[in-house]
């Protein structure tokens, strides 16, 4: 029987969507363990709300559910799939709150410096979460990607769905405007010897 | 524009390792509402479909129907006399005397020389996937 199946790391997302839309319980399970927190990673850091970076991976995670019966394995990576899905739910999302006049929801943490004898890692993380806010979304996109993911330049583009040179591009102007927001705290958070 | 670049890498790397440090998990409940809809997702879907899977378990759906029709002849039988039905339907009563014995024959030949057993199921499954 299929269910006997141990449904481990070394399953791949393919095989997993296959199974899932056999209707394999695990399948369920072990996908949504191993990609709910992809999608969410990346709303959290699009989208700089934790509430709304919930209800995105919720939704993309929807997607994945509704389109795995016509998944054709090898032609796609699930994770690629993924990736686009949930950056371009967080374009949506980002366009809704420009038209309610919203657009600063996220870059509030942006200022202020915190006391330097409380600033610990978590403290650097959210630096950097509020510096990615005030970049323009393409760039935060690409910065994201490459960066906090750790994906290929060709993966980015092909999320994206622009050429590779624009995601260099993308990620060299955004590392520019991040470098230049965040040199001026390294020092108060901690790295003043690097 | 490379150095420029090696020096933001510089500044910036420790920043995105305290991030790739301390991602943003998912709780328990946005886990359980995620698993929860991929559950309706499998229980709204048809057991034919399912089936086509690694998880059949036995005969459901149209396995179950084609069984209760007499196996895949009955099935092609049936689908036959489908054809011929809708056959009938569109070329009108006043055709039908004149053509009845070329459609007996016609329809059957199609499905047996064309389609056989695995031709008549794949057509069934497609059907079914665009209902």
């Amino acid at each position: 029987m299929a269910m006997a199946f141990d449904l481990t790391d070394d399953t791949s997302d393919d095989d997993l969507l296959a199974r899932f839309a056999a209707g394999e319980a695990a399948a369920a399970r072990a996908l949504t363990l191993r990609l709910t927190p992809v999608a969410l990673r990346v709303a959290q850091r699009m989208l700089g709300d934790a509430a709304e970076a919930e209800d995105v991976a919720q939704e993309a995670m929807l997607r994945l559910w509704r389109i795995a019966p016509d998944w054709r394995p090898g032609v796609a990576r699930v994770s690629t799939w993924l990736y686009r899905v949930t950056v371009n739910l967080c374009t949506d999302r980002l366009r809704r709150r420009r038209g309610v006049g919203l657009e600063a929801a996220g870059e509030v943490a942006d200022g202020a410096p915190a006391p330097v004898s409380t600033l610990i890692e978590a403290d650097r993380a959210a630096a950097l979460e509020a510096a990615l806010m005030s970049l323009p979304e393409r760039q935060r996109q690409a910065v994201v990607l490459r960066h906090i993911e750790g994906l290929s330049n060709p993966e980015i583009a092909d999320i994206l769905g622009i050429g590779v040179e624009a995601v260099e591009s993308l990620t060299a102007r955004g590392k520019r405007a991040l470098a230049a927001l965040l040199a001026g705290r390294r020092e108060e958070l901690g790295y003043g010897d690097d | 524009m490379a150095m420029t670049e090696r020096e933001d890498d510089r500044v910036l790397e420790p920043f995105f390792a305290a991030a790739r440090a301390r991602p943003p998990e998912p709780g328990p409940d946005l886990l359980a509402r995620v698993l929860a809809e991929a559950e309706a997702v499998q229980a709204a879907r048809p057991a034919a479909v399912r089936d086509t899977g690694a998880a059949a378990a036995g005969p459901s759906g149209w396995r179950a129907l084609i069984g209760v029709l007499g196996g895949w002849g009955g099935a092609g039988g049936l689908l036959a006399a489908g054809v011929a039905g809708l056959w009938i339907g569109f070329s009108g009563i006043g055709a039908l005397g004149a053509a009845s014995t070329e459609l007996w024959g016609g329809a059957g030949a199609i499905l047996d020389a064309d389609l056989g057993a695995d031709g008549v199921f794949s057509l069934i499954l497609d059907l079914e996937a665009e209902a």
